[in-house]
């Protein structure tokens, strides 16, 4: 099955022309890539980008960045390395929760596309089986006069044709959980970037609502015992959803916390 | 750590302008700087191999450093988040203190809900401190630089 896969390169007209059937007319610029540093970097530092709505998609990542520091591994040709530019005309509490609501926009996404049993690890991942299928980045260049998000995905799609891929986390790809899918990047691509666009429009008109139900429904470690790290130590809690700020919360020594991103982090499942 | 030592350290932080300094001896570290606004932090011993800590070290220098308090533009953080001082870890800052910056040019990150947020100088000047360590939780307003 798999010496069957074709997977076609990227390639910026066909992501065009799906994004202009999505009637997203707006987005003039998509720059397509065989290799480059990042995806994000490149619309961080791009002038073009800070103004207007950009897509920079590439073949491969030499420095894939995943949450701070760390990589993300991003082979040639057998996945998806997707940044969109947004600017902001104002800056919102309800952007915090942002990250959330994009994967829960994504896992929506893939469901139509038929893929089941999709599940999100706050904050930022989207796994299948408790394995990381895709992941997301979001950087912001914070100016007096002027605020651009960029908005990175990371979606593997076939990486499991690549032999030679080692990554430490386990993971799944797109071609794993469904084969015989229709596997283009390229409309894969543009229906990213559709999902993106319409949340973030939506967010913008406050037409956001209800995050922690839509959260709770793909939520990986609801009603799960986690460990985590919490004030540099070590901790355990049963996590119960996010809050409508996309704050997770945790039942820990007898009471329920709502916890930002900034005091936990390293959440592990304990057992299964 | 012999404390004459320290004290000689203090008097060469002292005579030479330089804001903060980090001595190395075998396990035994200890960071001396120069109070912030604020701060009555004068001297912060990192880590002990064995008892006892360095003995009366507080005592030492109080005055000139009360006066030594950067004055300047704050530069604060616009979120709560968790505060990094370089692009990854093992990286060089983006700023030090001493270095001078541009408007535009990125002083740090800081971590919102998985949200990285470069902060970029408002002001042109000089680095006079950096009030905040690396991977620290920060909260809304709170001070990060002072640039002068």
């Amino acid at each position: 099955m798999r010496d069957n896969v074709v997977l076609l390169p990227l390639d910026e007209k066909s992501i065009r022309e799906h994004l202009i059937s999505y009637g997203l007319n707006d987005i003039r610029t998509v720059d397509v890539f065989s290799s480059i540093s990042s995806t994000n970097d490149y619309l961080l530092d791009s002038k073009l980008a800070n103004k207007k709505i950009a897509i920079c998609v590439a073949e491969q990542q030499t420095q894939g960045r995943g949450r701070y520091g760390h990589q993300w591994v991003s082979p040639a040709a057998v996945n998806l390395y997707l940044s969109m530019s947004w600017p902001l005309r104002a800056w919102k509490e309800e952007y915090e929760a942002l990250s959330l609501w994009l994967l829960i926009a994504i896992a929506e996404l893939l469901e139509r596309q038929g893929y089941s049993d999709i599940q999100l690890k706050w904050p930022n991942d989207i796994c299948v089986e408790s394995k990381k299928l895709a992941g997301i980045l979001i950087e912001r260049k914070v100016r007096q006069t002027r605020n651009t998000l960029v908005i990175g995905i990371g979606l593997n799609v076939a990486m499991s044709l690549n032999d030679e891929v080692e990554i430490e986390t386990s993971w799944i790809d797109l071609l794993s959980i469904k084969s015989g899918g229709q596997l283009s990047r390229n409309e894969l691509a543009a229906n990213v970037v559709s999902a993106l666009y319409a949340t973030l429009s939506k967010l913008e008109e406050n037409r956001l609502i209800d995050l922690s139900s839509k959260w709770n429904r793909y939520d990986m470690l609801l009603n799960k015992q986690v460990e985590f790290l919490y004030k540099d130590k070590i901790e355990s809690g049963c996590v119960k959803g996010v809050d409508g700020l996309g704050k997770i919360i945790l039942y820990m020594d007898g009471k329920l916390e709502h916890l930002h991103s900034a005091h936990i982090s390293e959440i592990k499942l304990i057992g299964n | 750590m012999d404390i004459r030592k320290v004290k000689k350290l203090i008097e060469l932080l002292d005579e030479s302008g330089v804001a903060e300094i980090e001595i190395k001896e075998g396990e035994e570290s200890v960071r001396i700087s120069r109070g912030v606004a604020g701060g009555n932090q004068v001297m912060v011993p990192q880590s002990y191999a064995s008892p006892p800590p360095p003995p009366a070290v507080a005592e030492t220098p109080t005055v000139e450093v009360q006066d030594s308090v950067p004055s300047g533009h704050s530069v604060n953080s616009p979120m709560v988040g968790t505060f990094y001082e370089a692009p990854a870890p093992g990286q060089p800052s983006f700023v030090e203190v001493g270095q001078s910056v541009k408007v535009g040019e990125t002083l740090c990150i800081i971590e919102a809900m998985k949200m990285l947020n470069q902060i970029e100088a408002d002001k042109t000047g000089v680095i006079k401190a950096k009030l905040v360590d690396n991977a620290q939780p920060v909260e809304f307003g709170q001070a990060l630089f002072i640039i002068e």
